[in-house]
């Protein structure tokens, strides 16, 4: 019903048409192979004049001929433009929530699961409801048309085929279960039967299988062993199977219409004269229609439930509501502010640990701050809750003096500019990857941009590029794309940070997988970025965060020391251990 | 026709495969298949002429009973036959059948060269061969036995419709005009339709992609990169409408001439046909008739059935050609390369002149240099200066475009290869887990209790020992969550850390670490170079790392730029020397050393202060 309500508001023209051309299709069907046939053959059998029969066939023969104009037209044409913008209806709001999502569905697999599985049978699942609508309306037609053409031929007719529908969906049932209870039992089979494929065509283990062949053998008897148990189990119920599929196909089928429902129609013919032959003959041809009917109704009710359990994840995805909400709130002040944080904790789910415990940290307006501390101190995590992307679990984040809850969340990110390590660069052109928005006038962005692209150091690859800001990036739509090299693709991220003049700058280890020198530049570039800036700094390298006016070290998910370079190292505490160990060696 | 040759051939090729794999499957698709198409013709030619036959003439209700019940018993054993097919020959031939062609495959998959994989287009054809690979196979072998029994049942359902009525025949020719001529008018249109239409999907498929994926999600909230895919789904969309508008009038005109002349015209022209003969000129009788009306509807659905199967066919040929090609890749440098066994001591390993081309990239140039059995080396250099690229030369993942390398004297090209790979212990940066227990993941094959030690000393040495011992299964915990429901999921850090494991437990004369420190914090990272360098005393052992403090203890320092040795010595010898090495050394070095804040060049902080107090 929600899927009616989504085709119908997109497309109602089409979808009348659609049910139409269902109806029309069996209809066409019954007209040709039942009426025309048997009044042929009622002709021949009684002798009529032959311009009746020509008369009646030429008349089908131009409904044919002019029921079949639009739908090609169907076919072809309509079909190919609404259906994607009925995709397009359902996935907009989709991408729209997803955008909204909190960041922490993401990190709960289950959830993230049927999100994925929402996004990718959205199309599908409008796919298979239509089909369903297909054949529901053809279903009926069929009832119907052939239906009332046996009442009036012959009733009892009716009750041979309904006698097999019944017990072929009896049967059906049973058989069913069977199935879905062998696909339970080889389930985990198969997944293990799928990794191990996957493991061996998977570019990523390559390496490592060339390398320790031996894993190979492992994974080799690990995929026999699999499709031995899932034959052992094949085998057990093939028997009863087989005797199920024997039943329904044969004795509830073929049996009672090619068997018991001919013998009485030749006994109607021959024996009592009640039945004419063309009667005889064009009702044998219509009870395979007929059960075809019924079976397409009796699969309607399974096809129907196993369509709504995903339309249930759409929904029930379209209507989560996500708890950092978005478009309310006050816009944020422009310029640098002063941040706070006051006991502020943090866990990612109410059971699981906590990352971050009873954090104060007060930073001033335009304020250097270098967060260090080991793996897994909670680094990103406080970044995270600084940008909003969750909300802490106790205490609270203020800036501008103001509880960062109360200001409007897009507004709010819009202050922030982020150089992260894992940045993506995006199939469009240079000036969009750089702007990050749908940009309606590229010429006035234009100047802004490449400002900015000069001031990360990307100026002189630019000056190299043809087509300069309209370079399309990646290869993934144009085959003229350029793919950037990793460091350039770095300089693009900063140049994001750079054109968003945003007043907190945050940088998450954003040079960690670089070489010395490529890391001496980005360095340089990310100072012109942080002036005038409150900039958040995270690093393995304390290097470059020595000279910040404030490092804040965590440990377990608390401030254990903070303070300048120098009073931390008269401290002599965790920080200058750590300082030492890297420092040290150079020494040397 | 070239075309058609190709795809016989194939499809043949697919008949002789699945025939190797499981021969019982091979004949039970073609006897269902004929089963099948004789039922029909059985049904609408020959029985409904026989009973109406029976009713003109008269004929006793018993003998017809009679020939009723027979029909009815050699149908029932067909149809017992047909259950049995689906009920159990399926099912468990299809598991043979992946069973069977998956292991070719993985053979195959194991032997070809690395670079295969790093080919985009190769790849790409190979990852199409083999999803669904086993499903695919019997698919097509079915379409080829549908393809042959249909070309008998129409060849016979045109005879008993001649032998019916000879001029009736003709109608046939309708449906063949219309299902050559129209319909392959119309798959043209659709193929050129769907190419123009494949750009606009990718990017459909791109938007969604960056819309679920979680490595754009934190992007997506913080800037309004949202908008921006929006808005290139909206222009797909709409080319996607331009696309079909344009064919659309073609189209429409053939579909009406392809189902007037496949349908409509042969039922409405028979029906009237033979109207006329029966009625006008009576020539025909009433069981003629009938049986006329309804072979002309099972005539046309089994060619309408047999141009589909060939279609098909085609189609599948593109699948078998994909398979085909893979199984017959001639590899240039197999994994079961034979040659000379190595032995188990490195004296001299020495690249001479060694260039290698990576697609068409020249990525090493003339590169000659030399490892001395015993010492340590340590690789430095840009990122992309071709350090990860000379160990997978060394370790023959590739083999050098021009040049050669040597060890012990014999180019490595004539030892064994698994004998020669045995030689080497490597850490890549990468670190890829198997579903599998930690043991095994450390092993990188099944351990026995008496390699328990071994693998608990490598962990220590690696650093996550502890670790790993506070998973609830010890050792003996299945790694990622792939298909054990308490599989332990660990950090970055971590896998890294038992990745290094693997190369410490490894007995054997070379040891190889890129960059095992990457994802580490500086503590862990220091600890682990002193292990790396405690544990391979006396052993050849060559790394690359970023961080130069920790090459410093190197032997001998190897320094690349654009996929060339620019200097080598050992540390000493390269700072006096002043050049590149000296030069990145300082960079890193100089924050370390800078007494104060003013001699500081490197660091976003630095000379910002004033600006901001």
């Amino acid at each position: 019903m929600f899927l009616w309500r989504l085709c119908f508001k997109t497309a109602p023209g089409y979808m009348i048409y659609f049910l139409y051309d269902a109806f029309r299709y069996q209809f066409i069907i019954f007209l040709e192979h039942t009426l025309g046939i048997q009044y042929v053959l009622h002709c021949a059998e009684y002798g009529e004049p032959f311009w009746k029969a020509f008369l009646v066939i030429g008349v089908i023969l131009l409904i044919n001929m002019i029921q079949i104009i639009p739908d090609g037209y169907f076919i072809h044409g309509s079909t190919f433009r609404v259906k994607p913008k009925i995709y397009k209806a359902l996935k907009e709001k989709m991408y729209e929530k997803a955008a909204q999502l909190d960041l922490s569905c993401y990190d709960n697999p289950k959830y993230y699961n049927d999100f994925v599985l929402a996004v990718a049978e959205a199309e599908t699942s409008i796919e298979r409801f239509l089909t369903l609508l297909n054949s529901i309306v053809q279903s009926i037609t069929i009832i119907i048309t052939t239906g009332v053409f046996f009442l009036l031929t012959d009733a009892v007719g009716i009750l041979f085929v309904l006698a097999s529908f019944v017990m072929n969906f009896l049967l059906a049932k049973v058989l069913n279960k069977l199935n879905y209870e062998v696909r339970l039992k080889v389930n985990p089979w198969e997944r293990k039967r799928n990794y191990v494929s996957r493991v061996f065509y998977l570019n990523d283990y390559a390496k490592e299988l060339r390398l320790h062949s031996e894993v190979g053998d492992i994974l080799e008897k690990d995929f026999e062993e699999a499709n031995e148990e899932m034959l052992d189990i094949q085998r057990k119920v093939s028997k009863k199977r087989v005797g199920l599929t024997f039943a329904q196909g044969y004795l509830a089928g073929d049996f009672i219409i090619d068997g018991l429902y001919i013998a009485y129609l030749i006994f109607q013919a021959a024996v009592l004269h009640t039945i004419d032959y063309s009667s005889a003959v064009v009702l044998f041809n219509r009870t395979g229609s007929l059960r075809r009917g019924m079976r397409g109704i009796a699969e309607i009710a399974p096809k129907a439930n196993e369509n709504s359990l995903y339309v249930d994840k759409i929904r029930s995805f379209l209507e989560y509501e996500p708890e950092i909400k978005h478009g309310i709130g006050d816009i944020v002040p422009v310029g640098a502010g002063e941040i706070s944080l006051q006991n502020v904790s943090f866990r990612y789910t109410p059971e699981s640990e906590e990352i971050l415990h009873d954090i104060t940290l007060e930073v001033k307006a335009g304020e250097k701050i270098a967060i260090v501390g080991y793996n897994g101190a909670g680094k990103t995590t406080l970044i995270k809750l600084l940008m909003r992307l969750y909300d802490p679990s106790e205490g609270s984040i203020r800036y501008h003096g103001r509880d960062i809850k109360d200001y409007d969340l897009d507004d709010y990110h819009k202050r922030i500019g982020v150089v992260f390590q894992d940045y993506k660069m995006y199939g469009a052109s240079l000036l969009e990857n750089v702007v990050l928005d749908d940009v309606q006038d590229a010429e006035e962005e234009a100047a802004a941009v490449t400002v900015a692209l000069e001031h990360s150091g990307f100026g002189e690859r630019l000056a190299a590029l043809p087509q300069g800001l309209d370079t399309p990036i990646t290869t993934e739509f144009d085959e003229k794309g350029v793919n950037l090299s990793g460091g350039e693709s770095q300089k693009v991220a900063i140049a994001r940070a750079f054109y968003k003049q945003a007043d907190i700058l945050v940088m998450d280890e954003p040079s960690s997988a670089l070489d010395p020198i490529a890391e001496y530049n980005l360095n340089r570039a990310m100072h012109e970025a942080a002036v005038n800036k409150t900039v958040f700094y995270i690093s393995h390298r304390l290097s470059t965060t020595r000279d910040a006016d404030r490092i804040i070290m965590l440990e377990h998910g608390s401030i254990i020391e903070q303070g300048t370079h120098a009073q931390l190292l008269a401290m002599n505490g965790q920080y200058a251990r750590m300082w030492h160990a890297q420092a040290g060696k150079y020494g040397g | 026709m070239k075309k058609g040759m190709e795809a016989f051939r194939n499809n043949l090729y697919a008949l002789k495969l699945l025939w190797r794999i499981c021969p019982s499957r091979v004949i039970h698709i073609a006897v269902i298949r004929f089963l099948g198409y004789f039922e029909w013709l059985f049904y609408s030619a020959f029985f409904m002429r026989y009973v109406i036959n029976a009713l003109e003439t008269e004929q006793e209700f018993s003998s017809i009973m009679m020939f009723l019940c027979i029909t009815v018993t050699v149908f029932a054993s067909v149809s017992l036959y047909n259950s049995y097919f689906n009920g159990k020959v399926v099912p468990i031939t299809q598991i043979i059948v992946n069973k069977g062609l998956n292991k070719i495959l993985f053979r195959k998959s194991r032997k070809v060269e690395l670079a295969c994989f790093e080919d985009s287009e190769f790849y790409n054809k190979y990852t199409l061969a083999m999803e669904q690979a086993d499903q695919r196979l019997t698919d097509t072998v079915d379409v080829v036995c549908g393809v042959f029994f249909g070309v008998i049942a129409t060849v016979v359902s045109f005879w008993l419709m001649y032998d019916v009525d000879k001029l009736s025949v003709l109608f046939v020719l309708f449906p063949v005009i219309g299902n050559f001529v129209f319909n392959s008018k119309l798959s043209k249109i659709e193929f050129e339709r769907n190419k123009d239409l494949a750009p606009h999907n990718r990017k459909v498929a791109y938007v969604n992609r960056v819309m679920y994926l979680t490595d754009y999600a934190k992007e997506v909230r913080l800037t309004d990169a949202f908008a921006l895919m929006k808005r290139h789904y909206k222009d797909a969309i709409h080319g996607m409408v331009e696309v079909t508008k344009k064919y659309t009038p073609k189209a429409v005109v053939y579909h009406w001439f392809r189902v007037m002349f496949t349908f409509t015209f042969i039922f409405e022209g028979l029906l009237i046909y033979g109207a006329y003969r029966t009625l006008v000129s009576h020539t025909m009788d009433l069981a003629q008739l009938a049986v006329i009306t309804s072979m002309m509807v099972s005539s046309t659905w089994i060619l309408i059935g047999f141009t589909e199967s060939l279609m098909t066919c085609f189609k599948n040929g593109l699948f078998v050609n994909n398979l085909r090609n893979f199984l017959e890749y001639e590899e240039k440098l197999p994994e079961d390369y034979d040659g000379a066994d190595p032995g188990d001591e490195i004296q001299c390993i020495e690249f001479r002149d060694v260039s290698f081309s990576y697609k068409d990239e020249q990525v090493i140039h003339h590169l000659s240099f030399e490892i001395r059995g015993g010492k340590t080396y340590a690789l430095v250099g840009h990122n992309g200066a071709g350090k990860s690229t000379i160990i997978k030369l060394l370790l023959r993942l590739y083999d050098p475009t021009e040049g050669e390398i040597f060890l012990n004297g014999r180019n490595i090209k004539e030892y064994n290869l698994q004998k020669y790979r045995q030689l080497f212990a490597t850490a890549f940066q990468d670190h890829q887990m198997f579903s599998l227990s930690v043991m095994e993941n450390v092993l990188m094959r099944r351990g026995t209790q008496a390699d328990e030690e071994q693998v608990v000393k490598a962990l220590k040495l690696a650093g996550v020992y502890d670790k790993v011992m506070s998973l609830p299964k010890g050792l003996n915990t299945i790694l990622t969550k792939e298909f054990a429901e308490d599989g332990a999921v660990l950090s970055g850090g971590e896998y890294q850390k038992i990745v290094v494991a693997r190369a410490f437990v490894k007995k054997c004369p070379v040891k190889i670490f890129d960059e095992p420190s990457s994802a580490l914090d500086p503590i862990a990272e220091y600890k682990l170079f002193d292990n790396i360098l405690k544990s391979s005393q006396d052993k050849t052992m060559l790394f690359i790392s970023h961080r130069l403090s920790s090459v410093q203890n190197a032997d001998w320092v190897l320094m690349l730029e654009d996929g060339t040795v620019k200097e080598e010595g050992t540390h000493q010898m390269l700072m006096q020397k002043k050049g590149l090495y000296a030069d990145m050394y300082e960079k890193q070095a100089e924050n370390y050393l800078a007494t104060s804040p003013g001699e500081m060049t490197e660091g976003i902080f630095a000379g910002a202060q004033s600006s901001c107090r």
